[in-house]
């Protein structure tokens, strides 16, 4: 449904615009109905979000995943001084308007007397506050401030990545990375969105409870008291309840985490891939041509690609193309597959037949809502060669056949006694489980995953984009798989390198003994309570949410309509509160016996042993679960909301959604957009030519971008942000970015002074340089070409921007960093700055504020 | 003629696309070889697996040391099956 919504015109769409209200109805609908499902299967959701498990799986990604984020900064080295001081494209004064212009508006730059530097007042300080880019660079960034700042970076993430004080230096690492990124935004790739926003969920995670130097010491820490369960010893390692031989317990190695980060990455990866794969709706993909393109990219392939293209562009890489395409659309069926799986393996009790049938009817809700959304919006987009009757059929038709075909898989699987001829030695019982493991399995989709980026890693240089995500993989393994997979590696190598490996390796893994186990789940010290919302107190937080929306669409009151939502929490944290002592007290009338919802079965379940045993504990209390589930649920809508696709069908509705959340998802550095290449990629080849006419009149080209052959290495292999930001510049990326160009060339105007001698030049010239890449048929019948000659054959150049430098705002080198290098000085009034009057405005503002609070 | 025109360079991309796939087939093979024995040395979870309380082992000599020698490797086994079900 979303691909078909994607299928719109970038001119405005007269006719998607009328029938937008009547889609926001319809949307908010089948969002209603996915949280009756979610409400009514409310245990499964609890259970699946806010327990706790082996904190080896997201100790592995924190190692994996800090190691580039490290590497992703360092990637932009020979441009820190130019992105990220005063000395580079953007001055500080500049960089706070041009970026957050909102948040420093009542800030001072120091340019004249009346206007200092600073906080004109405490409102102006408050503003600030309010975000969303916070960064130290806004306000110093001076060469010597920004390498400070760089090497405090590197080394809270090195910190991180070891896992000392995790906790202190993840978030130190998370705010000093954004620092840096929120100063300048021109060489942001999707590779930035990929590590802030799983870098946010990393931090948020417990990860230093394994593999790290935190619990290297604590473990040291317990052994020296005594309080330690060694492998060797009571607990195995799992750790022990009080006992008379150890009256305090003895403390696991491996502390149970709360597992809710971890799927939080888990779904923003699918969250990825789908939005990303249904945003993918071009021609070009559909012609199978996209990676053909893609590959032909100057900026992009590691080794020249044409001979290749002109073999395999009409059939190889069309294959290739179109398995990409569905790989992206399809891949999150992982979570589905793992979702289902989990409710299999922890044997949820039926619903009640009233809630069974609630449900049902909400999913046949869902499904005919979405089957009137494809109506409604048919004919104002791409439609395939049927009529949208017999398309939205088909639609209800999918679903009705998944529903048999999961009851089938459920009641009666199918069982393959004989393949091709022959009788098997064993039957394959084709059910529910089989289906999650191997058909929406891990080992399928994930494998899908690491070939996509093993494949645009090899021929393709796009910086730590394919290393974040690849480092994602480990975010869908349990620890003890990660424990196992470490043993058997380590096992190996120990065998192959017995001299070297074998010595280092412990001999646990060196003799592949069994994995050292987590916590024991049924410890006394883990949460286990039956402290649990009603029903109808979520029922309640949705109409509230609801009525929310309502009151905006329907009254649009002076106030802020999210106060409902507030209110709406605010009774959801009394109801709380009620529940959480209830609960208390139920387990101090039951003091002695095992305290637990021990099996996951809302009517209430015996105190069984061996339930309590399969079920891990909860991550948190009844508080942290309220206040952490509650989380999660805005988090997720928000993100949802946030992507839905700009199309002139959602247009009456979606900038009010998306206002809604973004003051949320900003601050958390998880706002974000996958519209990678889609809805199609470049067709032809931009570059960016630099021409500085000096003072005597000569032109010089700077030879910026890889028209020129210095520029372009082949093989590359160190990524450079160099062509990012020129397409970025010259307009070869989507996007307003025409803007940068001014500030581009203005910077070269000083930059030539400060190479010589403080003589600025006359002029800095902009141009653009483009050639059309050959359809992959023109090349399969003509045959390959080389780039350069067909540039030099069939380019073409524009200039897209002049600066004077004598005369435009910035065109001078200031005499700050003339100071520095020890170059002669401008003269007073020579230096041009860009006047903004804030102060001004600011006190204009204010006065608009007392005035309206006065009336 | 096309092929002869070639340049070498030109031809180091069959290498890497070659080398890539051949290391991806093998990494496959040892994937699922690994994965299909790890199956098979995890029973899968859910009641009917669930480990039962670990019997005492059998000790010749009742010395306090022995009888605080619980039967590790059971209770570890049990304890990461129980968080086996969680993906």
């Amino acid at each position: 449904m979303t691909s078909l919504l994607a299928f719109a015109d970038k001119t405005p769409n007269a006719d998607a615009v009328a029938i937008a209200p009547t889609m926001g109805w319809l949307m908010l609908a089948a969002a209603v109905c996915v949280a009756l499902i979610f409400i009514l299967h409310a245990e499964k959701w609890r259970r699946w979000w806010l327990t706790a498990e082996d904190p080896r799986g997201i100790a592995v990604f924190r190692i994996v995943f800090t190691f580039f984020v490290i590497c992703n900064i360092n990637g932009m080295w020979e441009f820190f001084e130019y992105l990220y001081t005063d000395e580079g494209i953007f001055t500080t004064d500049v960089a706070r308007q041009v970026f957050a212009s909102q948040q420093f508006a009542g800030f001072g730059d120091g340019l004249t007397p009346d206007d200092p530097w600073g906080f004109y007042d405490w409102d102006a300080f408050v503003l600030f506050l309010q975000g969303p880019k916070y960064s130290l660079l806004f306000f110093w960034d001076s060469p010597t401030f920004f390498w400070a700042h760089l090497w405090a970076f590197e080394i809270c993430a090195v910190l991180f990545m070891i896992g000392f004080r995790t906790r202190l230096f993840g978030v130190l690492t998370w705010f000093l990375m954004n620092g840096i990124l929120a100063r300048n935004h021109l060489a942001w790739e999707g590779t930035e969105l990929v590590y802030r926003v799983m870098l946010v969920y990393l931090v948020m995670a417990r990860s230093g409870h394994a593999y790290s130097v935190d619990n290297w010491l604590r473990c040291r820490k317990l052994r020296r008291l005594g309080l330690l369960s060694e492998p060797d010893g009571p607990g195995g390692g799992a750790g022990t309840g009080p006992s008379e031989e150890h009256p305090r317990g003895l403390e696991p190695i491996y502390r149970l985490i709360p597992s809710w980060p971890r799927k939080l990455i888990m779904l923003q990866v699918a969250t990825i891939y789908i939005t990303t794969g249904t945003l993918k709706t071009g021609s070009v993909w559909l012609n199978g041509d996209s990676l053909y393109y893609a590959l032909n990219l100057d900026h992009f392939y590691r080794l020249p690609p044409q001979y290749l293209s002109s073999l395999a562009g009409t059939q190889v890489f069309r294959a290739m193309t179109w398995a990409v395409k569905v790989g992206q659309t399809g891949f999150s069926l992982i979570i589905f597959g793992l979702v289902a799986r989990f409710v299999i393996d922890q044997r949820f009790a039926p619903l009640p037949a009233a809630r069974r049938w609630a449900s049902r009817l909400a999913f046949a809700g869902l499904i005919g809502l979405t089957a009137s959304l494809i109506y409604v919006a048919y004919p104002v987009h791409f439609t395939p060669p049927v009529s949208p009757e017999l398309f939205t059929g088909l639609w209800v038709g999918l679903w009705a056949g998944l529903w048999l075909l999961w009851r089938k898989l459920t009641v009666r699987p199918f069982i393959i006694r004989r393949i091709l001829g022959r009788t098997l030695h064993r039957p394959v019982v084709i059910d529910r489980r089989w289906v999650c493991r191997w058909v929406l399995g891990r080992r399928v989709l994930l494998v899908w995953h690491l070939a996509f980026h093993a494949h645009i890693f090899t021929l393709m240089n796009v910086g730590q984009f394919q290393t974040g995500m690849l480092a994602c993989t480990f975010a869908f393994l349990q620890g003890h798989e990660i424990a196992t997979i470490l043993r058997d590696v380590g096992h190996r190598l120990a065998r192959v390198f017995p001299r070297t490996l074998g010595r280092l390796i412990p001999r646990r893994v060196v003799e592949r003994q069994p994995i050292l186990p987590a916590a024991d789940p049924t410890l006394p010290s883990h949460h286990r309570d039956r402290a649990r919302l009603p029903q109808w107190a979520l029922l309640l937080a949705l109409g509230g949410i609801v009525i929310g929306i309502l009151v905006q669409v329907r009254i649009a009151p002076s106030w802020d309509y999210r106060l409902v939502w507030v209110a709406t929490a605010g009774v959801l944290g009394l109801v709380a509160l009620v529940t959480a002592r209830r609960a208390r007290i139920h387990r101090i009338d039951r003091a002695g016996a095992p305290d637990d919802a021990s099996t996951p079965d809302d009517a209430g379940a015996p105190d069984d042993p061996a339930a309590r045993r399969r079920l891990a504990p909860w991550g948190y209390g009844p508080f942290g679960r309220l206040v952490i589930g509650s989380l999660l649920a805005w988090q997720l809508s928000a993100v949802a909301v946030w992507l839905m696709p700009n199309k002139d069908c959602l247009s009456s509705f979606r900038p009010t959604a998306r206002k809604a959340v973004a003051t949320w998802l900003q601050r958390t550095t998880t706002d974000q957009g996958w519209g990678m290449f889609a809805p199609n990629p470049p067709r032809s080849n931009v570059f960016m030519k630099v021409l500085v006419t000096d003072a005597g009149g000569h032109v010089w080209d700077l030879k910026t971008d890889v028209y020129a052959e210095e520029q372009k290495p082949i093989p590359w292999i160190w990524n450079t942000r160099l062509r990012k930001m020129n397409r970025r510049i010259i307009g070869g990326e989507s996007g307003p970015n025409s803007w940068y160009r001014k500030w581009y060339a203005r910077y070269q105007c000083r930059q030539w002074a400060r190479e010589h001698g403080g003589q600025a030049p006359q002029k800095v010239e902009l141009v653009k340089v483009w050639y059309s890449i050959p359809s992959p048929d023109q090349t399969r019948k003509n045959g390959y070409y080389v780039a350069e000659d067909l540039l030099a054959r069939s380019g073409h150049e524009k200039v897209s921007y002049t600066a004077r430098c004598k005369n435009d705002v910035q065109g001078q080198m200031p005499n700050f960093i003339r100071e520095r290098d020890g170059l002669p000085l401008l003269p007073e009034g020579e230096y041009r700055p860009w006047h903004k009057n804030k102060r001004d405005k600011w006190e204009r503002r204010r006065k608009r504020a007392s005035e309206a609070a006065a009336q | 003629m096309t092929l002869l025109a070639v340049r070498l360079i030109d031809l180091a991309i069959f290498g890497s696309l070659g080398a890539l796939w051949i290391g991806g087939a093998v990494f496959i093979v040892v994937l699922y070889r690994w994965i299909l024995r790890f199956e098979a040395s995890t029973p899968p979870s859910g009641a009917d697996v669930v480990p039962k309380t670990p019997e005492p082992t059998p000790t010749l000599a009742p010395t306090p040391e022995l009888a605080s020698a619980v039967p590790v490797p059971q209770l570890a086994a049990a304890s990461y099956r129980a968080m086996a079900s969680h993906p």
